[in-house]
């Protein structure tokens, strides 16, 4: 038998969620009033879809496939945009020359370890500074694929990419997060 | 001549740059790099620290990313944004 959902109790979705979306909003937005705001969005859209809350799943799953939803939305709308979506972060290789295709020196990766170097609360400072200034497309497509662990086809359908775009701003994304981790957001 | 021309045109095939080298970690962080490229970078790493420090990065970075981030801001909405937020609730409830 399927199971069904109690009602949504709207009176509670403050105490009992508002900080989990605003930790998950704040995650994965630039700023910190963005991800109260996107909060404040998910509340209301719910409340106006209340009727349409069909109990399939719960009010926590509801609540977040509409602050995901909403997210998702917000960096199509910021990746529409060129000069935002455009990246002007240089590849650290070679383009030229006998050593074309390989790490120019100075921006290679130095350390074994970043976690050993940069500790604890601080790595999460870093990391979310760098991931900040990934562009926004950039951000979007590794947040979908890293953090939120969409497959890649998902992830392309859902942003309207092509596999090869994909992977490019992967590569890129990755490259430049090291890059920026490792000099500790600098 | 011919078994020199096979084991230059094996070793071209095996060798990558690294440019190749760190879009083929990329993909394979994701699980999706075939076998045969998978042993081409593995090959890589042996004549190049820096690739291999690059993998090692991005595997410690993509633990920390998979982790759960509340913790990451335990101050939650401020006192302000609550108020804000409870109102609205008020407001909008049927």
């Amino acid at each position: 038998m399927k199971k069904t959902h109690s009602q949504p109790r709207p009176e509670t979705w403050l105490d009992r969620y508002g900080n989990d979306l605003f930790a998950y909003a704040a995650a994965r937005l630039p700023r910190r009033s963005m991800a109260e705001d996107m909060v404040q969005e998910t509340f209301l859209a719910a409340l106006k879809g209340l009727d349409g809350f069909r109990g399939n799943s719960s009010e926590r799953t509801w609540l977040f496939s509409i602050i995901k939803r909403k997210i998702i939305d917000f960096y199509r709308r910021h990746a529409a945009n060129p000069q935002q979506s455009f990246s002007d972060y240089i590849m650290p290789f070679h383009t030229g020359g006998q050593d074309v295709g390989h790490w120019i020196e100075s921006r290679a990766p130095g350390l074994d370890s970043i976690e050993e170097q940069i500790e604890g609360a601080e790595f999460y400072h870093v990391m979310q500074i760098c991931i900040e200034m990934l562009p926004p497309r950039h951000r979007m497509v590794f947040i979908l694929k890293v953090m939120d662990e969409y497959d890649s086809q998902t992830v392309c359908d859902r942003l309207g990419m092509s596999k090869n775009n994909f992977w490019t701003i992967m590569h890129r994304a990755r490259l430049q997060l090291r890059e920026c981790i490792e000099k500790k957001g600098f | 001549m011919k078994t020199e021309k096979a084991l230059k045109k094996l070793m071209n095939g095996l060798l990558l740059d690294c440019h190749t080298a760190t879009r083929y970690v990329t993909r394979d962080l994701e699980g999706e790099l075939p076998a045969l490229k998978r042993l081409r970078m593995q090959i890589h790493f042996k004549v190049c620290p820096a690739c291999f420090r690059f993998y090692k990065q991005s595997v410690e970075i993509q633990k920390h990313l998979r982790a759960p981030w509340s913790h990451a801001y335990q101050t939650g909405l401020s006192e302000k944004t609550r108020a804000r937020l409870q109102k609205i609730i008020e407001e909008h409830k049927p």
